[in-house]
């Protein structure tokens, strides 16, 4: 039968080179229900009698049945994976031992994370909290809170004898964040409201509020996230050395559509030259020049580089700005640590440059509504053609970003997907008529269009698709 | 992002993708017509996200040591570490001479982008304004020149600061009727208020032939000494606030 993720094509291959003999669905009938076998681990893993649906290849049945997978068929999976990845590492050469790729996907993510059954053979749920229908969130707010009782009991318990309770010091909570909603989701493999989230957290600060041991401490970090320090984020330039052993740096920088290249020169006299013509010459108006000396000016450093430019592209405002940009990045090379993160602090002109937004929303085709005509409509055909609906083919007019992503988690969108689409292929992908109906701009910087089907009875979304906004390639 | 090996060079009459630095400008026609193609347009709402804070341009900020924050400045500097932070403007440029009001004031005096023209016009009024104080100095006697103010930034700010309403009225609809309601104005409102009259008084109440400069330095001379005209307009508007006390009570935030 046909595999029922396309995405776990990377696996695949892997079988199709050895050849081994390894069935990736599970099969076609029923699982026959052994016996449950306890098995008291952590308390989330438990093995429990799975049950599963028929999966058929009817052409009109949709395949969005909740497949469900036992912890062992995972397990005997990614064993099976991991021979897989040393094989195709010994047959490419590479050491198998250090054999990485990221765009093989690990069986993890293919199969994710799902509840087993919660109840037993007589029906009777094994946690206590089932019929709340949250039961691990509900679990964890009850532990969170028996802790935060237990140290306030703890803390009266020493006023009454008269210690003070030691002040710790203030923990360092700058470098780290709480987990977002949809990391909790995942973590408790439920379902939450924003209600539920806001909770949670106001308890785990309720509980650091409090002084609280070492064991209590550990317990929040797990809810816990590193954020990372930004500078560290900010590539510094090689120092390089011409023939005649002057030490310069080069770099790159561009504002709206001006591109500019910067070489700094360590020993200098403040002499900046753009394409070959002296900087007052090249940039009659102040402003543009006080943006030159800006970089300079703030580290203390005016007169002691010479720098070489050359520029093109947008108007003299953004040639100044993009100017700018490649000679503060190309200062970094000659400057400390601590002023490379005082001049991002203070601009980030070091990171990012500004742009318009590209005119997207012109260039897509007029998506014809349906018009009822009485001239083609047929009294006596008792089927409505839905293939009035002309395929709206909203993706075409995005220039070419046509990958329809498998349901995604929305909320998080890390630094490195914002230049680029989010190009998964999507597990279900039926061929259906697709019809733009909505665009929801947000404050990101990738615009997310809502895609629905027509083919089903009711509209669900099927995913969406991230557009970046920062190319202003022509489309 | 940062690399700037990674990025690729083009050759004149390649295709240039973002990013990739041209070996030569092209030729202006050329770059003319891939505009047209390309179309771009203006973008109301900002490209940064909720997350990105303001940069701070004082770079004596930074060059404090360490022993004399404060344990919120510490703090602060600390949390501004991990976040994300918005380039500065173009207009911004940590000097010693750049002074926000005027720069505002600037702005709010360019017409059609054209801020070359409205910068000069500002230099120019600073500069008359300078001229006349210290003509008046040279002519005036010993006790008197310690009277005189001759810096114009210290003349400007006054003058405006004494062009300030307190009080603004606000039309609010009650019964069918439209009310003007005293009401408290917010700083930047009024701020806002003294240089839009200031600048409507300039352009529309002058002479044919006299120049922007000329005009607005003789508004702001009188406006720094309490009279003129736009003084006189925010008397008004407090005498009418007076007059329209009785209808307070319909203000209701």
């Amino acid at each position: 039968m046909a595999a029922p993720c396309v995405s776990c094509c990377g696996a695949l291959c892997y079988r199709l080179f050895i050849g081994s003999r390894v069935t990736l669905a599970p099969r076609q009938g029923f699982w026959k229900t052994a016996a449950a076998e306890f098995q008291r681990g952590a308390g989330s893993q438990l093995l429990k009698p799975i049950h599963t649906t028929v999966v058929t290849t009817k052409k009109n049945v949709p395949v969005s049945r909740h497949e469900t997978y036992t912890e062992e068929f995972i397990k005997k999976q990614i064993e099976e994976f991991n021979i897989g990845k040393r094989h195709l590492a010994n047959m490419m050469g590479e050491d198998p031992e250090t054999f990485t790729q990221e765009d093989i996907d690990h069986p993890e993510q293919i199969f994710p994370k799902q509840r087993a059954i919660q109840w037993g053979e007589d029906g009777r749920p094994f946690h206590f909290l089932f019929y709340t229908g949250k039961q691990s969130y509900y679990a964890l707010m009850h532990e969170v809170y028996g802790k935060v009782l237990q140290v306030e009991k703890h803390q009266n318990q020493l006023q009454v004898k008269g210690v003070l309770p030691e002040k710790t010091e203030i923990r360092d909570l700058i470098g780290s964040r709480w987990l977002i909603k949809e990391e909790l989701e995942e973590m408790l493999v439920e379902k939450l409201s924003d209600q539920d989230y806001t909770q949670f957290i106001r308890l785990l600060e309720k509980l650091l509020a409090l002084q609280c041991g070492p064991a209590e401490e550990e317990f929040v970090q797990r809810f816990r996230r590193r954020v990372p320090t930004q500078s560290q984020q900010q590539l510094r330039e090689p120092v390089q050395y011409d023939e005649r052993g002057v030490a310069f740096s080069a770099c790159e920088g561009k504002r709206k559509s001006a591109r500019a290249e910067a070489v700094v020169y360590e020993q200098g006299s403040g002499r900046i030259t753009v394409n070959g013509i002296d900087y007052l010459l090249y940039f009659p108006v102040l402003q543009d020049r006080e943006q030159l000396m800006f970089p300079f000016h703030f580290l203390d450093r005016l007169g002691k580089h010479d720098v070489t430019c050359t520029v093109s592209g947008g108007g003299r405002s953004s040639q100044a700005g993009a100017i700018r940009l490649a000679m503060a990045r190309a200062l970094c090379s000659f400057v400390s640590e601590k002023e490379v993160e005082w001049m991002r602090q203070e601009t980030t002109k070091l990171l990012s440059h500004r742009s318009l937004e590209p005119c997207w929303w012109a260039d897509q085709p007029a998506t014809a509504a349906w018009l009822w005509s009485r001239k083609n409509w047929d009294p006596n055909s008792d089927v409505q053609e839905r293939a009035d609906w002309t395929q709206a083919d909203g993706c075409g007019g995005m220039g070419g970003h046509e990958n329809v992503c498998c349901p995604q988690r929305h909320g998080v969108s890390p630094p490195e997907h914002r230049g680029g689409v989010v190009s998964a292929t999507a597990p279900h992908c039926i061929r259906a008529h697709v019809l733009l109906i909505s665009i929801r701009l947000s404050h990101s910087s990738s615009q997310r269009v809502f895609i629905t089907t027509t083919d089903c009875p009711s509209t669900q979304v099927m995913g969406c698709l991230h557009i970046p906004v920062e190319t202003d390639s022509k489309h | 992002m940062g690399g700037a090996a990674a990025l690729p060079r083009a050759q004149d009459g390649e295709a240039t993708s973002p990013g990739c630095v041209r070996e030569r400008p092209l030729p202006l026609g050329e770059q003319a017509q891939r505009w047209r193609r390309c179309r771009l347009t203006q973008v109301r709402w900002s490209r940064y996200g909720p997350e990105y804070r303001d940069p701070r341009v004082e770079k004596e900020h930074y060059r404090k040591p360490a022993a004399e924050l404060t344990e919120e400045e510490r703090y602060d500097r600390e949390l501004r570490k991990t976040q994300l932070i918005k380039a500065a403007p173009a207009t911004t440029t940590g000097s010693v001479f750049e002074d926000p009001v005027i720069s505002k004031f600037t702005n709010m005096m360019m017409k059609g982008g054209n801020k070359v023209l409205a910068r000069s016009l500002m230099t120019q009024t600073l500069e008359a304004v300078k001229r006349k104080q210290f003509e008046k100095y040279q002519a005036a006697s010993a006790e008197e020149q310690a009277t005189i103010e001759r810096n114009p930034y210290v003349i400007f700010h006054q003058a405006l600061k004494n062009c300030e309403p307190v009080i603004g009225l606000v039309p609010i609809l009650r019964g069918g009727h439209f009310y003007q309601v005293p009401v408290p104005l917010a700083e930047r409102r009024r701020r806002f208020l003294a240089m839009k009259w200031m600048i409507t008084e300039c352009r529309e109440k002058k002479q044919r032939r006299t120049l922007m400069p000329e005009k607005l330095s003789h508004e702001l001379l009188e406006a720094f000494r309490n009279q003129g005209p736009v003084i006189r307009r925010k008397q008004e508007m407090h005498k009418m606030a007076e007059a329209n006390r009785a209808l307070a009570h319909y203000r209701w935030w």
